[in-house]
């Protein structure tokens, strides 16, 4: 190879080899020669007595790639793989490993990745799906998530009295986030069903594989690094609010009285002292300073003064806007985590890691503080030459103090459900003296939302509690067998203890006395896993390895809780101060799955590989007759430039990958739904029938799916394509499909239908400039994905798949997509409808608004399609560029089209609170549209809003019975990440003999966000019961921007 | 080799997952918490419990507003007037929802069935479930017309050969089993006495936990079944003279019943205090559910419903003009001299004022305060005139006992059969019947339940006045709108009985046609079936719709018992 640099080590000799590759030099034996090559890895050869030193140079990109975690823990080379699988690394989580929850750093990353949140800070579960939605039970499509080789145990549980569904849940999180993330070495998303298919019923939805970092490539003996990092966090989005109008409704009553009015109508009330109330309309009047007796306050010296007599006096004082009444409730967050990781290598055979991480935190409402700690080992010991074990151990406490019931419409303790009552006029420093005077602990003030929770009582005296514990590690010992035959063991634990809490005070709106709650869940996995792994080399370059296996996975999950449903004396929050009897309510289930597998991987001459795998499972939860499933899965690729040459010698074609692969996988349900019981009540000895049918003839639902891809690297691998196209196909998909309650049930779990997703991915990668010193590559990835039911059940026209009261819907019917959304409409006038104009034309007017003779629009009674809620595509952007030590990045990622019921988009402007409901308020308004007469024809709408109909006006077109009035668009760009590193020259921290790394960061998180969506986060979900679904925002909370900096110090 | 050396390891190694297998996977994969089987007694409560809680909702929502006892006003969206019978899909599916009810009841009643099959089995478990089967069904069936009935509700009872979708009957046949299956009760009960007295049966009684109605008293659940079949005998009876003179056929159990003669025979039992028939013989033998706010297995419906919320329903004035007698209700909230009024008024309403149903809201803005808001206004700030605080429905919110079946209820049956001349019996006897209905129930607000607040207690000086005043504008002439009349005013929040009545005999007299009126300002002769029928129970739907509806799932299609010459002709005259 010509023009490698061939140099002396530590000196500044060197020469560049010939046009054949040859080259001569001086060492003397004990010196080192390296070899260098843009583009490839630079060698170090030891000069020793020889006297030719020949070398193979090593293309750099490849030889980073090249290895990648799949399935089982099994290492493959990635061009042997036949199916989409994708490493991100730990560096590339940097940033995220700062904030709250590192999945966060994915998000953009992968093609096909959804990451889904409910922005209740640190800790809140997260969603994360891969390819589209395969099953009708959406807690059902999340991906499993696999740590140094075991799957992780991961749940959600409710605490709300209301249970699944309820839109009063609280997010303690689901355990996916519980992983220390400067432990991990990299991340392997395996996207499609043929990846996982030896992971069984739990990775039906793909999977993200964990490796942790460990010890045994460690250059030197022992390594210490130690990193803190400080984040804040504010709110980044704010909904279109007005600040131009205050409390109040339109026909001339503002709540409290003006100074200048004598009172009109029969309620009014002469003294000025009367009212003290604000209501949740803002359809008052201007805030232009006008006097009026506002909200006041005594003790707070709010809207009076003290006169000479000593008394509090009401005054009126000028009506204006306070500033951001919403965003100032929320407060700026932090997290300061500090970690530290010992590694040490105590010779070739032994190694060892420990880490600890420790974080405070406190979000951004206020109350909320929390804090994790988190410690790792991992050991490796080669205690033989046939003999080696690995052990990973993790603990974690999460301990949050007050986790903020993040959202939906409820009088419980949402806090987004208060503030939205709040009006415009006042300052929210008004509300933060919560209690009404004298009635300390008994009565909260409501004076400023209406009658509703104050947002300060509900953030200091609604209190939710989580003490969670969680132990998780496995042993794994490999033997060498035989020549090419070797043996994995593994046993894996994860244990958790989640310990929570839930408090009301008294007088909250919901329960007046106020209640005490305490939750503790249990649950428990034991696995258990050996594999055999056999390969052999044959002739004709031919190759063969073969994995048998087989696994137990046995989970159990408890639940017991206990409720003070009224408390006896106010803010005394123990059991023994309940009022009445103390309710238990208790659940435990216990599942198993035990499975066979196998894999045999056949490759020729490193260009043809083809892997075919099969797996039995036998589930717990199935009936006898049907417990038992297999399913298979082939893969091949075709790395056609090893078969023929694309010009790689002048680096044109690095690599040229086919592949394709078909798998189907089982998935088998939840436990208790194959035998009829009936439920225990509240009345002792009472029972009723379940709302489900249970079904004693389930079958494992079936994912097919088959995939093709290209991976192309060129230009001496500066330029990485890759592509993919898969098609999924869910059949006898498990759903709880509802049926007529006059059946006396509401719903039967049933296999019924199938569900096809397809889509497109591709990912593309590009070095600009690489150079010794600098480095620019950019990256890119787009993924598209189209649902669809092929069919439903006999006799099954839809299914429900998800619902908002009465408001709106997602149903799936037969030839559409699974999250199609459904609801009511406005009326339009039909295709052909025609108005004579004022000239005698005819004017088409199909499909204007019809509006009433009122001049509000007509919602007509029917549920009708409203739209799509999944995007029609994502996409993600980033850019790196490295000088020196310095390295500078940003990301991008967003989604078009896709739109949700959003109930913020209504309590925004059915209230009168977004400036979309100014037009019109002073001077009237004429709707757009036509009007229908009683003769049934339509005209020109020509009804003029008056200054005090616009609110009815406004109150109509965003009724939250009509869907369609609040169905927004969630399409974004998201500026993700910003993000300034450097890492200080090894050279200079050679001189202190002691630091051997030094790297400072600084990093900003969701900085901007580019989107109509009329609420806080176009990509927020709900959380509900105890998932979260995509589809509706109820009332979200904000999304949040971070920025922080941190220092790592390696010694 | 070293193959060879760790042989013995491998094995142990497969030994221990052969070894845990698939043995336990069928005791894994049951629940803990619940129980596979029980006996028919544990379902008694939790379907009163229930049952009636979901009645209670749609009392306040749709009935109550249907039969102009109250309106709400703080609906802003026109959809949710009830009272201008415009009833959105949500109140639609609201009764429906009672088939997890009627389902519940199947359960039981298979249950109890089985446990007769059995020496030791206690007939009267039977006849408790057929009662309140008969008490949903016929709930059921009043509201919507023809509705799944013989094969509904039994779902949990298929094992793995179920079929969700469920025919509907057609209401008269529905009712012919409602009959039937309250003659069969009444005979279990009666079977049960006779196995105590013949000594194979400790008790008939069954365990008070089971029963916060009547502690597990199976004579009181036998005058409770009888006196449901005497309602729904009278539901049906001017239909079966009309169709066959009073003649309908129970089946060969039971054989042909004459409804007249078969109310003459309860009403010979309840005279006598024996015979076949026992029915209720006061207050004490109502058949009411307590609820409570102390115990959140008995909440109400509206526990949680704030008080803007629950203040938005006012009186309405068809129901204050029968109660509050020459008040001048509404605008200017004075009250005459010759003022008048019903005890039980400041029982069901905290305000003396009365709003028209069927207005426009800017008509009925003058009833409505709308310039002042108290605590919990959660929508517009309307409330009915008259001062700031307090709820205007009385106490139903937290701690009611909601009714069944009251005491007062046969008494206004035996008096209108009285006038109806169906049970002989002379003026005086009828009118005296009449007088001791409306004492009964007003006895039975009185000492109902024990008020949190006292707004307001009537002496007995007071009832006797409001008797005094009934008994001297009593009018032989008019004896039967009198009868129907009060009945109504004790209907308040019994379920569907005010409208039932209404259908079946067309009084009160209401104006049912008034400017806002939607539904060709008909009052609705049932409710729509709910759309979700449309998907869900597609064939039968289709074939009920398309049959008795004539294709459209209207509001307006007579229900069987209710297309009666006598009921068309007196409810028209509401219409001007």
């Amino acid at each position: 190879m010509a023009g490698v640099g061939v140099i002396i080590a530590s000196t500044l000799q060197g020469v560049v080899t010939d046009i054949n590759g040859n080259y001569e030099i001086k060492a003397t034996p004990v010196q080192e020669l390296q070899f260098s090559f843009i583009g490839y890895k630079t060698e170090s050869v030891k000069v020793g007595s020889r006297t030719t030193i020949d070398i193979s140079m090593v293309e750099e990109a490849q030889a980073v790639e090249q290895v990648i975690v799949t399935a089982l823990g099994i290492k493959r080379d990635e061009k042997s793989l036949g199916y989409a699988a994708q490493k991100v690394g730990g560096d590339v989580l940097a940033s995220a490993t700062n904030s709250s929850n590192w999945l966060s750093g994915l998000s953009g990353q992968v093609a096909g990745l959804n990451i889904q949140q409910s922005n209740t800070g640190g800790g809140g579960t997260t969603r994360v799906t891969l390819r589209g939605e395969s099953s009708v039970d959406f807690a059902n499509n999340t991906a499993l998530f696999v740590v140094d080789g075991v799957p992780m145990y991961n749940h959600s549980t409710t605490s709300d009295a209301g249970g699944e569904g309820s839109l009063n849940a609280i997010d303690y999180g689901d355990g996916t986030g519980d992983i220390n993330p400067e432990d991990i070495e990299n991340v392997t998303v395996l996207k499609g069903p043929a990846a996982t298919a030896l992971y069984g019923s739990a990775a039906a939805n793909g999977a993200i594989i964990i490796t942790t970092k460990s010890a045994d490539k460690l250059a030197s003996k022992i390594s210490v690094t130690y990193s803190t990092n400080l984040t804040f966090e504010t709110v980044n989005t704010s909904p279109d609010l007005q600040y131009e109008y205050g409390q109040g409704t339109r026909d001339d009553y503002y709540y409290f009285v003006r100074s200048t009015d004598t009172g009109k109508g029969s309620g009014y009330h002469p003294e000025p002292s009367y009212s003290n109330q604000t209501g949740l309309l803002s359809w008052g009047p201007r805030m232009d300073g006008t006097l009026y007796y506002q909200y006041y306050d005594e003790s707070a010296g709010i809207g009076g003064s003290i006169d000479q007599f000593g008394d509090f006096r009401r005054e009126a004082t000028p009506f204006i806007s306070h500033g951001d009444w919403f965003k100032d409730f929320f407060k700026t967050g932090h997290t300061w985590t500090n970690s530290i990781s010992v590694s040490g290598r105590i010779n070739k055979r032994n190694s060892i890691r420990v880490s600890v991480r420790d974080s405070h935190s406190e979000g951004i409402i206020p109350n909320s503080p929390s804090n994790m700690q988190h410690v790792a080992l991992r050991t490796r010991n080669e205690i033989a030459k046939w003999f080696t074990s690995e052990i990973s151990l993790n603990y974690r406490r999460n301990q949050r103090d007050n986790i903020p019931v993040s959202s939906g419409y409820s009088a419980g303790a949402g806090i987004m459900y208060s503030l939205w009552c709040y009006a415009p006029n006042i300052d929210m420093d008004w509300a933060k003296h919560y209690w009404l005077d004298g009635q300390e602990g008994v009565q909260q003030d409501t004076s400023l939302t209406g009658g509703k929770n104050n947002a300060y009582f509900v953030a200091n005296e609604s209190i939710n509690t989580q003490d969670r514990d969680r132990i998780y590690g496995n042993v794994k010992l490999n033997f060498d067998i035989y020549k090419g035959l070797t043996l994995m063991v593994r046993a894996g634990l994860d244990s958790q203890w989640d310990f929570r809490t839930q408090r009301y005070a008294t007088s909250t709106q919901s329960d007046p006395n106020g209640f005490y709650r305490e939750q503790m869940i249990r649950s428990m996995q034991y696995s258990g896993e050996f594999l055999f792994r056999y390969t052999h080399d044959f002739k004709h370059d031919i190759n063969l390895t073969a994995n048998f296996g087989g696994s137990i996975i046995n989970r159990k999950y408890e639940r017991h809780q206990q409720w003070a449903d009224n408390l006896k004396n106010p803010s005394v929050y123990t059991l023994a101060n309940s009022a009445s009897l103390v309710k238990t309510n208790n659940y435990a289930e216990r599942r198993q799955t035990n499975s066979l597998y196998g894999l045999v991987q056949f490759s020729w001459r490193n260009a043809l590989f083809l892997d075919v795998t099969g797996r039995n499972d036998w589930s717990s939860t199935l009936p006898a007759s049907n417990r038992s499933y297999f399913y298979p899965s082939v893969s091949g690729s075709v790395v056609i430039n090893e078969l023929a040459d694309f010009g790689r010698t002048n680096g044109l074609v690095n690599l040229l990958k086919v592949r394709a692969s078909w798998a189907q996988v089982g998935h088998d349900t939840k436990p208790y739904r194959i035998e009829e019981y009936l439920n225990s009540t509240a009345f002792p000895g009472n029972v009723t029938t379940p709302t489900s049918k249970v079904n004693g003839l389930l079958l494992p639902e079936k994912v097919s799916s088959w995939e093709v891809g290209i991976d192309l690297r060129m230009f001496r691998n500066r330029l990485n394509i890759d592509m993919a196209y898969y098609n999924s196909k869910t059949t006898n998909a498990l759903a709880s499909m509802p049926v007529s309650a006059s059946a006396g049930m509401t719903s039967v779990f049933t296999n019924a239908g199938s569900i096809r997703n397809h889509g497109f991915e591709i990912q593309a990668v590009g070095t600009i400039i690489r150079t010794k010193d600098i480095r620019w590559n950019i990256s890119a990835n787009w993924s598209i994905n189209r649902n669809k039911i092929l069919e439903l059940g006999d006799g099954i026209d839809f299914w429900q798949v998800a619902g908002r009261g009465s408001y709106a819907y997602m149903y799936a019917y037969e030839g559409s997509s699974l999250t199609s959304m459904y609801g009511r409409r406005y009326k339009r006038a039909p295709e052909g409808s025609y108005v004579i104009d004022a000239s005698g034309k005819m004017v088409d007017v199909s499909g204007q608004v019809v509006h009433d003779m009122n001049g509000s629009p007509i919602i007509n009674e029917e549920i009708e399609y409203v739209g799509e809620c999944m995007p029609k595509w994502r996409g993600g952007f980033g850019t790196s560029f490295s000088w020196k030590g310095l390295k500078a990045s940003v990301k991008f990622d967003g989604q078009f089209g896709g739109r949700v019921w959003s109930e913020t988009n209504w309590a925004l402007n059915y209230r009168g609170k977004g400036i979309a409901t100014l037009e019109g308020r002073e001077g009237g308004f004429v709707p757009k549209g036509v009007m229908q007469m009683a003769d049934g024809n339509y005209k020109i709408c020509d009804y003029e809003h008056t200054s005090t109909s616009i609110q009815a006006y406004y109150q109509a077109l965003y009724a939250r019975e009509c869907c369609e009035a609040n169905f927004v668009e969630t399409s974004f760009l998201k500026l993700r990440e910003v993000r300034l590193e450097y890492s200080f020259p090894k050279k200079l921290l050679a001189k202190t003999k002691v630091i051997q790394g030094l790297s400072i960061s600084v990093f900003g998180n969701n900085l901007y966000c580019w989107s109509k969506f009329p609420g806080f986060d176009p990509e927020a979900v709900t959380m509900r019961g105890s998932a979260l679904s995509p589809g509706f925002d109820l009332l979200q909370m904000p999304g949040t921007a971070s920025y922080g900096g941190s220092i790592s110090i390696t010694f | 080799m070293i193959m060879k050396k760790y042989t013995k390891y491998i094995i142990a190694l497969a030994a221990v997952f052969a070894s845990v297998g698939c043995t336990h996977f069928d005791d894994m994969n049951k629940n803990p918490y619940v129980v596979y089987e029980t006996n028919s007694e544990s379902f008694v409560q939790p379907i009163l419990y229930n049952t009636r809680k979901q009645l209670a909702y749609c009392d306040y929502y749709i009935f109550g507003d249907l039969m102009q006892y109250t309106i709400n006003t703080n609906f802003e969206n026109s959809a949710q007037l009830v009272y201008n019978y415009v009833i959105s899909e949500n109140f639609i599916n609201q009764m429906w929802t009672l088939y997890n009810q009627f389902g519940n009841a199947q359960y039981m009643l298979a249950t109890a069935r089985k446990e007769c099959e059995s020496d030791k089995g206690n007939p009267a478990m039977v006849g408790v479930a057929l009662v309140l089967r008969s008490w949903i069904g016929h709930l059921l069936t009043d509201t919507y017309g023809n509705v799944p009935y013989s094969k509904a509700g039994i779902i949990a009872l298929q094992g793995n050969e179920f079929d969700y979708t469920v025919p509907y009957d057609d209401q008269k046949s529905i009712y012919i089993d409602l009959l039937r299956s309250l003659e069969e009760a009444n005979a279990c009960f009666a079977k049960a006495q006779e196995k105590v007295e013949a000594g194979t049966l400790t008790s008939a009684n069954f365990n008070p936990i089971c029963d916060f109605m009547y502690n597990g008293d199976v004579e009181k659940w036998r005058r409770f079944g009888n006196s449901l079949y005497l309602r729904l005998l009278m539901r049906v009876s001017n239909k079966a003279i009309e169709e066959s003179q009073g003649i309908i056929s129970l089946g060969d159990e039971f054989g042909d019943i004459n409804v007249v003669a078969k109310i003459n025979e309860i009403y010979d039992s309840f005279l006598s205090g024996e015979g076949d028939y026992p029915v209720m013989r006061g207050i004490d033998d109502s058949a009411r559910v307590q609820f409570s706010s102390k115990d959140s297995a008995l909440y109400t419906s509206f526990y949680a419903t704030t008080s803007g919320n629950w203040n938005g329903e006012a009186a309405c004035s068809t129901l204050v003009d029968k109660m509050l007698i020459n008040y001048k209700s509404g605008k200017e909230n004075e009250v005459n001299p010759t003022y008048k009024w019903d005890p039980r008024y400041f029982r069901y309403f905290t305000k003396a004022m009365g709003a028209p149903s069927q207005e426009t809201r800017e008509y009925l803005s003058d009833y409505f305060d709308e310039k002042v808001s108290s605590l919990g206004n959660s929508l517009i700030g309307r409330y009915p005139k008259g001062g700031y605080t307090g709820d205007h429905i009385g106490d139903l919110k937290m701690d009611p006992a909601y009714a069944i079946l009251n005491y007062d209820e046969i008494l206004f049956i035996f008096a209108e059969a009285g006038v109806r001349t169906w049970i002989p019996m002379s003026q005086k006897a009828y009118k005296d019947l009449y007088l001791d209905a409306n004492l009964q129930s007003i006895l039975q607000w009185q000492v109902g339940w024990e008020r949190a607040t006292d707004y307001y207690t009537a002496s007995s000086v007071e009832v006797i006045n409001w008797m005094d005043y009934l008994d001297d504008e009593f009018d032989y002439n008019k004896a039967l709108e009198t009868v129907m009349r009060q009945k109504y005013v004790a209907m308040f929040w019994v379920g569907v009985e005010a409208w039932a009545d209404y259908r079946r005999t067309g009084y009160p007299v209401m104006r049912t046609n008034g400017p806002a009126a939607m539904n060709n300002g008909t009052l609705p002769t049932r409710l729509r079936y709910p759309s979700t029928e449309a998907f869900q129970n597609a064939e039968h739907y289709t074939n009920a719709v398309n049959g008795w509806l004539n294709g459209d799932n209207n509001m307006l299609t007579e229900i069987w018992w209710s297309s009666t010459a006598e009921s068309k002709a007196i409810r028209s005259l509401g219409r001007k």
